[in-house]
């Protein structure tokens, strides 16, 4: 028997030595809507601090506005549970799920790409504007506590989760944004509300690797 | 008895469903024949996809590191070979990332003169305990100190924990990382 087999013998007979009974992950719709329930809670808090829009209560009947929101909620939401499919190994044999988000995402694009081209855009000077402590505020807790959720898991697509987590946290943060935010834009949306999300997304991208490490 | 002598009409995936849940538990037994069962499976499943034979065995032990690690994230009403391919597959494209990566290191040191005399004392005695060293000096200090106090120092994962503050597997399993590390980098 060679040296190497030797060690895997050994490996397994420590491995099996140091078992200890284990903490089974619960399904992941049981993991993720607590973490739902609190991103909700604490985004409608943060809305009601820093206040609605003016115009809110006569945006709410507008179809064109409402079907931007419901998409974004849609994407975020499915974006949340994709991730937390994706903290096992397999994704329980349901890896198609990842479609809906990425598929409302390119909906979402699609129609920002439509809205500025019918708007002639113009962006704005990049500056500093209230918006960024916006999405800052909206962002940080929801992404620290999904990122909390997700190093309790066992992803073999770091890449895919990082990228769920960022579609979730981007649509919530996005979503509130249009909700105290008056500007209808494209420059200004793009700029202060969409960039600073997919600035985050191109940092994860980069540490996703590490950052789900197991 | 094992399992699998018990129930002969269990295929391989329902045996080792049964061996993972009861190891889930804390069986000791069980999970011992549940990872040595899965030792030739993994080896199936990898070998003919290797360039290097020699990988097998490292990429195997990875594995079941990683079997070990993730042993929570098991679902006992979902079939085991999906979760277990996937960990296969994890690891070993997460193996050839890293080997492919510090080749291109190692090749480029070996042609500059200075770096490789720098880092290599004698060619002959590549391995001695002066290059170890200096490899080491490379890896996070938490790794250097369990993989000095237990592989050149000889105390045992038991006291390196107690000393550490960490359980017995995490030290065992850092100073296997940290030795395949040493492994690769002086070739």
């Amino acid at each position: 028997m060679s040296t190497q087999d030797d060690k895997t013998i050994s490996l397994i007979a420590s491995l099996a030595d140091d078992l200890t009974e284990v903490k089974v992950l619960p399904h992941p719709l049981r993991r993720i809507f607590p973490w739902i329930l609190f991103a909700v809670a604490y985004i409608s808090l943060a809305i009601a601090t820093i206040g609605f829009r003016d115009d809110i209560s006569h945006k709410l009947f507008e179809s064109v506005y409402m079907f931007e929101l419901l998409l974004v909620v849609g994407m975020s939401m499915s974006a949340a549970f994709c991730s937390s499919w994706l903290c096992c190994p397999d994704i329980r044999g349901q890896s198609w799920i990842v479609a809906i988000p990425l598929s409302l995402a390119s909906v979402l694009a699609l129609w920002l790409i439509t809205k500025a081209g019918l708007d002639h855009y113009e962006f704005p000077i990049l500056k500093y504007h209230v918006c960024y402590i916006g999405a800052v505020i909206f962002g940080l807790i929801p992404a620290f506590t999904i990122w909390f959720l997700s190093q309790r898991g066992k992803t073999t697509h770091p890449y895919l989760m990082g990228l769920m987590n960022v579609l979730s946290i981007g649509g919530l943060g996005y979503l509130a944004l249009r909700i105290v935010c008056p500007a209808e834009e494209f420059g200004h949306i793009f700029v202060y509300h969409v960039m600073p999300y997919a600035l985050f997304g191109v940092v994860i991208t980069f540490v996703a690797a590490k950052i789900y490490r197991w | 008895m094992s399992i699998a002598n018990d129930d002969k009409q269990m295929s391989q995936g329902d045996v080792w469903k049964e061996l993972a849940a009861r190891s889930q538990e804390g069986d000791k037994r069980a999970y011992n024949q549940l990872l040595s069962e899965l030792v030739p499976y993994i080896r199936m499943q990898i070998s003919g996809s290797l360039a290097n034979p020699d990988w097998v065995e490292d990429i195997i032990q990875e594995i079941l590191i990683s079997v070990h690690k993730s042993l929570g994230s098991y679902s006992a009403d979902r079939p085991i070979k999906p979760w277990i391919n996937a960990i296969i597959q994890f690891r070993k494209t997460d193996f050839l990332r890293k080997h492919y990566k510090n080749k291109n290191v190692k090749e480029a040191s070996q042609q500059n003169a200075e770096t490789f005399s720098n880092n290599v004392t004698h060619n002959e005695f590549a391995g001695e305990l002066k290059d170890i060293e200096k490899a080491m000096e490379k890896l996070p200090e938490k790794q250097q100190k369990i993989f000095r106090l237990m592989k050149i120092e000889g105390y045992s994962a038991a006291e390196v924990a107690k000393e550490m503050d960490m359980t017995v597997s995490a030290v065992k399993v850092s100073a296997h990382r940290t030795a395949g590390k040493l492994k690769d980098m002086l070739g």
